[in-house]
């Protein structure tokens, strides 16, 4: 489990640009999204199951991040605050239209195993990280157990073991209370647990 | 507790998320219990499998695609904003602005259709002068009833017709076809709405009174002269007196006037003569009689009403004048006019 880089210095750091932000140095905000692009990609891959969408989506919510900074009051962490948005982005992808017949046509289109090597082939042709990873039996298969969430358990699972968020910081994101974020986790194991019988 | 209630806190558990009292229950019973203790064990080996993900990057150019999107939105989002933030000022402007422009181009759509109206209506000018000269064609309509503001001098106020008490006047059916020939035109155009008939009080009737010379109140029928006994010429309604012999009367409405009282009874000749004079008195000035009273029981002709050419109005009251004497000078006629209606008033004193 990877824990979010959650020192104080991290997050006063993160505060110390967004104000810069604020007061109209564009740069600070490269900066920040340098800082968590890959967290929040790397949820929205996990989230969609999809490298493209992903990317789209993580885009998205950085736009909607740099057009909402100037309004942001510190109430949380910059970093909590920017995974509320991915997270919700996510969740609106997942029920758009054009996403669901694009999974559909996945599926009819080929057969399982080419399905899982054309996952893996990221868009430029070029073999990445993404390629290595989702060639992997098993992380396919637990990619495909998380894909059968869902978006509410997805969202708290992918949030409590990508990140290793605690339940607060679970809380803060999702807006859910306490039990309700413990009664939507152990669900997800437990279907989770179903799933992935053959790989544990 | 069982292993059902148990289950539910394994995954809390596993994240050391529960009280101090439920966290002993449950490894308490996991102690004991091995199926709960491997149920355990398969969640936490699927989350750990989680866990495993490798974290996927980011793409290279993922800052440099988020500088173009953020531009590309950035002119919309302007546009969103200058339109439609803050929603609740800009946006009923915007409806109030839609609308009026709306109310505008209707209006301007509507008046330039008003012109195409208004062609229409010279039509209707034109038509009311046509309307205006058929009324003036058509010929003096017979009077209902005699209703006159003229000043009356020696006579009663006309009584409404009694249809069916004729007397046998003028029976020539020459003349009585001659004045149904008269009434049709009139009351083809009472019934056309456009060309309403001619009121009958629309001219008032110029009333003379004639003082009957005494020879001509005593003279009775004489034969050979003017007048003539006049002949039943169509059925009447009513039947009265002699006339019941006759076949028909003519259709001209009588008038019956009740008693005088207080008068002398005169040796008076039958109304025939003194109306078949007046007749030809009218007739010969160009005019024709509208309508007679008469007071049947004394036998004489009350008034008679005519209308005349104004032309021949001096005619008629020369030739009035050979029959008595006229108690008021009339005035000078309209030329302008096409007839002229008279009430010949009868005075018999």
């Amino acid at each position: 489990m990877k824990a979010l880089d959650r020192t104080e210095t991290s997050l006063e750091d993160d505060a110390m640009l967004v104000r810069a932000f604020q007061a109209g140095n564009k740069a600070s905000f490269d900066e920040l999204v340098l800082r968590h692009k890959d967290r929040i990609f790397n949820l929205c891959y996990r989230f969609l199951g999809d490298y493209e969408e992903a990317n789209d989506c993580a885009q998205e919510a950085f736009v909607k991040a740099f057009r909402s900074a100037a309004a942001f009051r510190f109430e949380s962490a910059f970093a909590t605050w920017l995974y509320r948005i991915a997270v919700n982005t996510c969740k609106n992808r997942l029920r758009s239209l054009s996403y669901r017949l694009r999974k559909r046509m996945l599926r009819l289109g080929e057969p399982e195993s080419e399905n899982d090597l054309g996952a893996c082939d990221p868009p430029d042709g070029a073999p990445g990280p993404a390629t290595k990873l989702e060639c992997k039996e098993s992380e396919t298969l637990i990619q495909k157990a998380i894909e059968m969430l869902p978006a509410d358990q997805r969202a708290v699972i992918l949030l409590r073991h990508l990140d290793g968020l605690s339940y607060e910081d679970i809380v803060a994101i999702t807006g859910y209370n306490v039990g309700t974020v413990k009664s939507k986790l152990s669900r997800a194991r437990n279907h989770l647990k179903d799933s992935l019988k053959e790989v544990i | 507790m069982e292993c059902t209630g148990i289950r539910e806190f394994l995954s809390a558990y596993m994240d050391n998320a529960l009280d101090q009292d439920t966290c002993r229950l449950v490894e308490e019973h996991i102690a004991e219990c091995k199926h709960c203790e491997i149920e355990l064990l398969v969640l936490r080996r699927a989350s750990e499998q989680l866990g495993a993900l490798e974290t996927v990057r980011a793409p290279g150019d993922f800052l440099e695609k988020l500088h173009r999107r953020v531009e590309k939105t950035s002119f919309f989002d302007r546009i969103r904003r200058a339109l439609f933030v803050p929603a609740k000022i800009k946006v009923p402007l915007e409806l109030a602005g839609v609308l009026a422009t709306a109310v505008l181009v209707i209006s301007i759509v509507l008046n330039n259709k008003a012109p195409e109206v208004m062609k229409d209506a010279g039509d209707v000018s034109s038509f009311s002068r046509t309307a205006r000269l058929h009324q003036k064609q058509a010929p003096a309509s017979e009077p209902v009833a005699e209703e006159t503001k003229a000043t009356r001098f020696h006579t009663a106020p006309p009584k409404p017709a009694i249809p069916g008490q004729g007397l046998a006047l003028d029976s020539s059916e020459a003349e009585i076809r001659e004045r149904a020939h008269y009434a049709e035109p009139v009351l083809e155009a009472a019934r056309r709405p456009e060309m309403p008939a001619v009121a009958e009080h629309e001219e008032e009737p110029i009333e003379l009174v004639l003082v009957l010379k005494k020879d001509r109140r005593d003279r009775g029928i004489s034969a050979g002269s003017a007048g003539e006994a006049p002949k039943p010429a169509l059925r009447c309604k009513e039947r009265v007196g002699a006339a019941e012999k006759d076949e028909g009367v003519q259709d001209i409405r009588v008038l019956k006037k009740s008693e005088a009282k207080g008068k002398k009874d005169l040796l008076l000749p039958p109304a025939e003569s003194i109306y078949a004079e007046l007749k030809q008195v009218v007739e010969s000035s160009g005019g024709r009689i509208i309508s007679v009273q008469q007071d049947t029981e004394k036998n004489r002709t009350e008034y008679l009403a005519a209308s005349i050419p104004p032309g021949n109005f001096s005619n008629l009251v020369n030739e009035l004048r050979r029959l008595g004497t006229l108690q008021k000078n009339p005035s000078e006629m309209d030329q302008g006019r096409e007839t002229v209606r008279v009430r010949i008033v009868i005075s018999h004193e």
